[in-house]
């Protein structure tokens, strides 16, 4: 015997429960314990927030199933650096739970005969194929939930609700993340931003909301995730100006960019001074998949607030058509789908216009809450020199230079939309494929035109021409700004080559058409 | 009685006018556009430079809203 009996624990035993949702609360089928300082109500608004959040009707929850016995990285790095450090001993394992949209009798003959199809398949595509579909018709996501009675809610990945929503509006989650779960041998699938909420002991919501954006920065890339752990000790690495960094004080906006640089990723910072130039960056991030940090000024209290921005709702408005006028695409977004930690995933939130403040609206159950946003944090890859507010002024300089005259001279109508984005090459030359007829254009693209890794993309649409894209080397920066390509989308309108032939020109590109 | 001749349109109506960008007039009206769309978005510009200039109390601000 190699370990004395005395001190041998037995492994862990795993326990898995089939459970349905109906009239029973989350936190009632997790029997967790309630909190000795802290309100149970405080400390479970997350789980219920979650709790309520897959019961939404297009979501359609119906049953979970518990994992008694889960390691959780985020939690056992935590749990290394913070929590077996205290006097009281904590669980190092986590529990985890699955939503599925069908009865627990019904999930268990599907989970069955998924495992059977594995058996009888020759081919792997069939089984795959078999568990995705059931993922995509079924599986609502995951939460971990951690052995720390005052914040229960750890890793948590959750689809988001589905692109139309019953008040008109569009969703729209570019920034979302693959994951591969496996549950009773059934792997499955779901692409969610991951959400957490802020424990105050290794996170306060700074550390939280890079985390979450940090993950959607890695979809991108690939490379090491960075726990919540991590983070705090990378951003208290070189200065402390509120003192400890654990418990976790909080950290600065100097803090958050050390932590994201150390982490391999450039932070881009922006604050916001005028309304339309704010919403402008914040559509353009959005819009290519890099998750921004907003950094939120309470208009109550001094409280300074971070949160992950997941999505946007999206309506599109009436145009003018009778005079020659200028829209940003980000004109159409009238909300922002909030990671905030102090609450939930996914977190419905309007924007308004306060002389120039961009003002965040909550519209909670009980109360209204109002948040200035002041500042834009967005970690970008090393290799994107371009930022969005150089690349949103480089757009204007094609409009004033270039197109509105263009327009203008040939007694054009109607208003032109732009709205820039960066992509990795790859993404752009896929989005351009999913347009019809795009195919000649695309073989003529990559067989003449050297790409950078992420293209800065400048769309122009209106009535007169047919749609174009400029597009821009991000490796380059503003003073010394490389026009790769103008790309035609259409061969309707014939004047379009003659505008696209002349920026082609002036910025030394290459015309595709 | 003369024979009546029938007129022939060779297509003109549907030929694409060719525009020339080199055209003095067409120079003349693109120029006056542009200097009036570059006043107009001058201040669109110059906002999207200065949100980009943080200051040092722009860094040092603690962000530590608690649930």
């Amino acid at each position: 015997m190699l370990v004395p009996e005395k001190l041998a624990t037995p492994p862990p035993r795993q326990e898995i429960r089939f459970q349905a949702i109906e009239g029973v609360s989350l936190a009632s089928i997790l029997q967790l314990p309630d909190p000795h300082f802290v309100s149970r109500a405080d400390a479970h608004r997350q789980l219920d927030y979650i709790d309520g959040y897959v019961r939404h009707q297009a979501l359609g929850c119906k049953s979970v199933i518990v994992e008694e016995h889960y390691i959780d990285r985020d939690y056992i790095e935590d749990y290394s650096v913070f929590y077996s450090k205290c006097l009281t001993s904590y669980a190092n394992f986590c529990r985890r739970v699955h939503f599925f949209s069908l009865l627990p009798n019904e999930l268990k003959k599907e989970l069955r005969r998924l495992r059977h199809l594995r058996s009888q398949s020759e081919q792997n595509s069939e089984y795959m194929n078999a568990c995705n579909m059931f993922s995509d018709s079924h599986y609502i996501g995951f939460a971990v939930i951690k052995p720390l009675p005052g914040c229960p809610v750890g890793r948590t990945v959750l689809r988001p609700l589905p692109e139309q929503s019953e008040s008109g509006h569009v969703r729209k989650f570019k920034c979302v993340c693959d994951f591969d779960v496996h549950t009773l041998g059934v792997p499955l699938q779901v692409a969610g931003l991951p959400f957490q909420q802020q424990d105050l002991g290794v996170s306060a919501c700074a550390t939280t909301a890079l985390w979450m954006c940090l993950h959607r920065a890695r979809q991108l890339e690939g490379g090491s995730l960075a726990t919540p752990s991590q983070i705090t000790i990378r951003a208290n690495q070189f200065t402390l100006p509120f003192g400890r960094p654990m418990p976790s004080e909080g950290l600065s906006l100097d803090q958050m960019c050390q932590a994201v640089q150390s982490l391999g990723y450039s932070p881009s910072l922006y604050r916001s001074k005028m309304y339309d130039v704010t919403r402008a960056l914040l559509f353009s991030s959005l819009a290519s998949g890099f998750t921004p940090v907003l950094i939120l000024d309470s208009r109550v209290s001094e409280d300074r607030h971070a949160v992950a921005l997941a999505g946007m709702a999206i309506k599109r408005s009436a145009q003018n058509h009778n005079t020659l006028e200028l829209r940003h695409r980000a004109e159409d977004m009238v909300g922002l789908y909030v990671h905030d930690d102090r609450y939930g995933p996914y977190l419905k939130a309007t924007i308004a216009k306060q002389e120039e403040k961009f003002i965040v609206r909550y519209q909670l159950s009980n109360k209204t809450e109002d948040w200035q946003l002041t500042h834009i944090l967005v970690p970008l890859h090393a290799k994107i020199r371009l930022s969005f507010g150089e690349l949103y002024r480089a757009g204007l300089k094609l409009l004033h230079s270039e197109i509105q005259p263009f327009l203008q001279a040939i007694g054009a109508r109607g208003t032109t939309t732009w709205s820039p984005r960066i992509f990795r090459s790859h993404i752009y030359i896929d989005s351009l494929l999913k347009r019809p007829g795009m195919d000649q254009i695309v073989q003529r693209l990559c067989e003449t035109v050297c790409l950078s890794r992420y293209v800065g993309v400048i769309r122009f649409e209106t009535d007169a021409l047919d749609a174009f894209d400029v597009v821009l080397d991000t490796t380059s920066t503003e003073r010394n700004l490389d026009c790769i390509a103008v790309v035609q989308l259409g061969s309707k309108k014939p004047v379009t080559s003659d505008l696209c032939s002349m920026i082609a020109k002036t910025y030394n590109a290459i015309t595709i058409s | 009685m003369p024979v009546q001749k029938k007129r022939v349109r060779h297509g003109r109506a549907t030929r694409r006018k060719v525009l020339s960008t080199s055209d003095p007039k067409f120079q003349l009206r693109f120029e006056k556009a542009r200097r009036t769309w570059e006043a107009k978005l001058l201040s669109l510009a110059e906002a999207a430079r200065s949100s980009e200039q943080l200051s040092e109390h722009d860094m040092a601000v603690r962000i530590n809203a608690r649930a």
